[in-house]
């Protein structure tokens, strides 16, 4: 096996280009895959070094309004933590893995690897978010919502990297919120997450974004429930209100982790739960249960 | 025994805790030897089939590996086991009985290596359809798993005539309940290091070193005395390392004898899951009558046991659930029936609480039930018929004192209701009870000896050597305080030596809360040998008889005149040069089981550690989460040694018992785990920990040290039972089947609300 070690992603891409290497972040993922023997890179690109992928800066280009830029290689544990990121991220990193896998992985892999159930997923369909994606022949953006197309499978080409992942200032600016329940209450796998950014003027809510994981091959918005919201106030809330805009959306599946009809259930009550902390209410569910 | 004690009592820190916590404890996997090599086992992949053939040709073709073991490769018999006839290959060279059996050992030079070269042993496996229920295993035309049948053991249990009572009884109450495997989940995964010489040295992570010896000894064709253990520090075992101990134990030693090179053999977790024994997943139909008036006439059981692949321990957990089966209660007529039966999945063996906590639950749901019909309060019904001193149990033995249940239920009962439970439009509250006895000591598993020694030094510190083995519960702080106290020195200048099977006599298996009680009274009677040397000692260079000399806070004193004291250093060294031996090594038996083998009436149990829980729960009615907000656990433990240990050991154990009742469960598909990691087993975190508040009763112990007896087991089962009472309270739906996860309860509450 050879392992390379950029020190820019300019080198990463040329590598990446040459080799068709696999690329190695945090490796909480990737690590395990080849432990099991699921996969066993002949080349492995190992981004930690790439100073310009970490950290989380505003950024103001031009005629666009500001964006908040993420670099790939910043670890959930820094996202978890960081002041300038809106709150259903923040949760959603939080409810990562253990400390541990929280110091060591990335929100670049977490997303990458595409898991249904990842954490981060959904509350970045909830706020917008662009991924920026890095070739020998320079980057293209792809919308959150495209990028992911199945069960560990993306757009992402083989000698792309993700590079950046850009939340629109907009969606910075509304409420939001995230809830996740696993089988235990830390260092869980998501059996259902939820996350929700909204704009709530007056109690009224407008620009409602739904997104839900693991209840589809890919991480979901639900825009049926989403214009069913729009305009409604929050005091209007109820699960019961929410519950057949929730259902149509959602096509979970039984397997080791919970059964679709478990998944189902929940997926209501943690979109109920999301909501009603965006309206500052009191819910079912102690903000940030799922992390440790 | 003594009344006054100055250490016995007081909370201590673990003696060994700082070691453990900084990491400069050793534990298996810590230790390197030069040359040392590693092993990985095959593992047949099928639950059941005959090995047609094993190609070992492509493995050793791989970089690193330098020996591959089978069957025939072993010098002994090939077997493993608790109970003869002994029914387990250490490497299976015929039938496969499950889908974790070990069939070939790859040596190599790195783990990795050996991993490798497990993957590329070639077996061809002539696969059977499997019997995978305990209904298959008993259908009259099933396949037989061993030779002897299906059926692993099957007891009867009868005391007075259950049939006519129920004819008497005004209420009947009958129920069928189920309970899951589960898996031990200790942190530590099972690890063995073998070193070759002269005589083989084993250092191993495990419970019973002396049984591990013996297995390694006869598989290897040598004497027990060629073969020295050392129990490394253990990360946890409930029960877990003993079979599998003696498994790889007996590997790596063979291994390390071909090539002469150290061999270590460290499981991952997937393997300490599929390759370890579980707890048995239990079948239960009771059947209970009572009369108006509360009082519980006559109770049937059936207990039948998913035991997997090999017996292991299911003939002794068997028996445990045959004397548990009837709960703490005064009943004049029990009838049950145990059995444990071979299926082919991972073989089922000890595991605290060793059938109690399946028993238990379901015993307490069905009180429960009773009580509901009776129109009587959870804790009166127990009241009405919980044992006293005096009373005759399940098996007629009479205890004249140390019946502590009344006591714990008073404790529970006086308790107030905490406050701020008002249910809302989403939320639910519950409250539960459960009570529960569970034997300590061996019993009817055998005999119960224990042999300890004590050694004091010149300087006056103490040497306690032990064959009972610490496995995070605590026992080395239990008997470095029992030493401290009788020789009246500083917890601080005790050590308790770690075991080795040349160092220490046989004490048997670390099991059946015996520590304490029966370790606990060999190290009161070889340290009261060594007080002795002490005191005669003292009284010479007071020029005064024994009886005048107290020996406490390092000083012999004069009880007539407290300024006169010699240090305790100070009359150690007078008596080595006086000739007064420092050192004793006493035997501790536990008065013998003696009970009759058809019915099972007489005396098993040395003593019973009695308790009553009561928890108290919110549930989510959308997502079916529970909340604990209340855990009183009451148990009558005789007397407490150390506070400090038995608050770790009743919070642990409830955990695990809230680990059996909510969340854990093995799941099979055809013979297969699914759920062999940590990410999908369930095993509570440190954020699902329960408010467990530690209640104590002292109803002191005639066979245990200061009175003690032991606590490490009965919570699990008293916690089990008493979450699922109060789920169903809170629902207002009986759950029969453990663990009670959320989409159970939410299943309940749909069906609740549409009926």
């Amino acid at each position: 096996m050879r392992y390379l070690k950029p020190t820019s992603i300019h080198e990463a891409a040329d590598a990446l280009e040459s080799s068709r290497g696999t690329i190695l972040a945090g490796g909480t993922d990737l690590c395990v895959y080849m432990a099991e023997g699921v996969c066993q890179p002949e080349t492995l690109i190992d981004i930690s070094g790439i100073d310009s992928m970490r950290g989380i800066e505003t950024i103001q280009s031009g005629r666009e309004e500001a964006t908040v830029r993420i670099g790939a290689g910043t670890t959930v544990a820094e996202v978890a933590a960081s002041e300038a990121l809106p709150d259903c991220l923040r949760q959603g990193a939080q409810a990562v893995g253990s400390p541990q896998i929280r110091n060591l992985g990335t929100i670049g892999g977490n997303v990458c690897n595409a898991s249904p159930c990842g954490d981060t997923l959904t509350p970045l369909l909830a706020l917008d978010a662009r991924f920026v994606l890095r070739s020998t022949a320079g980057t293209r953006t792809v919308e959150s919502e495209e990028f992911f197309t199945g069960p560990k499978q993306t757009v992402l080409d083989p000698h792309e990297i993700l590079e950046f992942i850009e939340l629109p200032s907009a969606s910075c600016a509304r409420a939001s919120a995230f809830r996740m329940i696993g089988n235990r209450k830390g260092q869980a796998i998501s059996q259902v997450n939820a996350a929700v950014s909204v704009a709530i003027v007056d109690g009224v809510m407008s620009d409602v974004r739904v997104a839900v994981g693991s209840v589809a091959p890919v991480p979901l918005r639900l825009a049926g429930l989403e214009e069913l919201l729009s305009g409604k106030t929050v005091e209007d809330l109820h699960p019961a209100n929410l519950r057949d805009a929730v259902l149509e959306g959602v096509r979970p599946i039984d397997d080791v982790r919970s059964t679709a009809t478990y998944r189902q259930e929940v997926t209501v009550a943690l979109v109920f739960d999301a909501l009603a902390a965006c309206g500052g209410q009191r819910s079912g569910q102690d903000e940030g249960a799922g992390a440790w | 025994m003594v009344s006054s004690v100055s250490v016995i009592g007081k909370r201590i820190r673990k003696v060994d805790g700082r070691e453990m916590v900084t990491g400069e404890a050793k534990f298996s996997g810590d230790y390197i030897f030069p040359g040392m090599v590693y092993g990985t086992v095959k593992r047949a992949g099928v639950p059941a089939g005959r090995i047609k053939s094993i190609d070992v040709t492509p493995a050793n073709a791989v970089p690193g590996v330098v020996d591959v073991l089978v069957a025939a490769d072993i010098p002994g018999p090939n077997l493993i086991g608790i109970l003869p006839p002994l029914d387990q290959p250490v490497l299976a060279s015929d039938e496969i009985r499950y889908a974790g059996e070990s069939v070939a050992l790859v040596v190599a030079e790195s783990a990795e290596a050996a991993r490798r070269g497990a993957q590329a042993v070639a077996v061809e496996i002539e696969a059977y359809e499997p019997i995978l229920t305990v209904d298959a295993a008993l259908a009259p035309d099933a396949r037989k798993i061993h030779e002897t049948g299906n059926v692993t053991f099957s007891k009867k249990l009868r005391k007075g005539e259950v049939e006519s009572a129920f004819e008497r009884a005004d209420i009947l109450v009958e129920g069928d309940y189920e309970t899951s495997f589960q898996e031990h989940a200790y942190l530590e995964p099972e690890t063995v290091c073998a070193v070759p010489g002269r005589r083989f040295t084993l250092y191993a992570s495990c419970q019973s070193p002396f049984h591990i010896r013996g297995h390694v000894a006869a598989n290897l064709g040598v004497p027990a005395s060629s073969v020295k253990v050392i129990q490394a520090n253990t990360g946890g075992s409930f029960g877990g390392k003993d079979d599998v101990a003696t498994e790889i134990g007996a590997l790596a030693c063979i291994a390390a004898q071909r090539l002469n090179r150290p061999v270590m053999i460290a499981h991952e977790r997937k393997e300490s899951i599929v390759g370890s024994n579980l707890r048995h997943a239990a079948r239960i139909h009771i059947k209970t009558g009572a009369l108006k008036d509360g009082r519980i006439i006559a109770r049937e059981v059936r207990v039948l046991l998913d035991g997997g692949a090999y017996a292991s321990e299911s003939p002794f957990v068997t028996m445990k659930t045959l004397i548990h089966a009837a709960g703490p209660y005064n009943i004049e007529n029990v009838s049950v029936e145990s059995t444990s039966i071979y299926t082919n999945k991972t073989y089922c063996g000890a595991f605290r609480g060793f059938g109690v906590p399946q028993v238990t639950f379901a015993s307490e749901s069905q009180i429960d039930e009773l009580a509901e019909k009776l129109g009587l309060d959870p804790l009166e019904i127990r009241r009405i018929n919980g044992l006293r001193a005096g009373d005759p149990n399940a098996t007629g033995q009479i205890y004249e004192q140390s019946v502590g249940l009344l006591e714990t239920i008073e404790e529970i009962a006086k308790r107030p209701e905490p406050a701020g439970r008002k249910d809302d439009d989403r939320h639910v509250h519950g409250t539960g009870y459960a009570a529960v006895a569970q034997g300590i000591s061996n019993g009817a598993e055998g005999i119960d000896v224990t042999g300890a020694s004590v050694q004091m030094s010149q300087d006056g510190s103490v040497l306690v050597g032990i064959g009972l083995t610490e496995l995070g519960q605590g026992s080395r702080t239990v008997y470095a305080l029992i030493a401290a106290e009788v020789l009246g020195v500083d917890v601080d200048s005790v050590s308790v030596r770690s075991v080795d099977t040349d160092a220490v006599h046989d004490s048997g298996p670390t099991v059946a809360s015996r520590s304490t009680t029966v370790g606990g009274m060999a190290v009161h009677k070889a340290a009261s040998e060594v007080k002795k040397s002490l005191v005669s000692m003292a009284a010479l260079m007071m020029k005064t008889e024994g009886e005048n000399i107290e020996l406490r806070d390092g000083f012999a004193v004069l009880r007539t005149d407290e300024s006169a004291r010699i240090p305790i250093a100070s009359v150690a060294t007078a008596a080595y040069w006086t000739g007064f031996p420092l050192m004793n090594l006493a035997f501790s038996k536990a008065p013998e089981a003696n009970f009759d083998d058809e019915t099972h009436q007489g005396d098993v149990y040395i003593a019973y550690n009695y308790g009553t829980h009561r928890m108290d729960v919110r549930v989510d009615t959308l997502t079916g989460e529970v909340t604990v907000l209340n855990h009183l656990a009451a148990h009558d433990v005789g007397r407490v040694i150390n506070p400090l240990g038995l608050e770790g050991q009743v919070e642990g154990a409830s955990l695990m018992g809230f680990g059996l009742a909510h969340m854990e469960r093995i799941q099979y598909v055809d013979g297969i785990i699914q759920n062999a990691n940590f990410a999908d087993y369930a095993v509570p975190s440190i954020k699902d920990r329960l408010p467990t508040a530690t209640i104590t009763v002292e109803d002191p112990n005639p066979t245990g040290p200061f009175g003690a007896k032991g606590a490490g087991e009965p919570p699990v089962a008293a916690t089990a039972a008493v979450f699922a009472n109060a789920v169903a309270d809170a629902v207002g739906v009986r759950f029969t089947r453990l663990p009670i996860t959320r989409e159970d309860i939410l299943d309940a509450l749909k069906r609740g609300n549409h009926d």
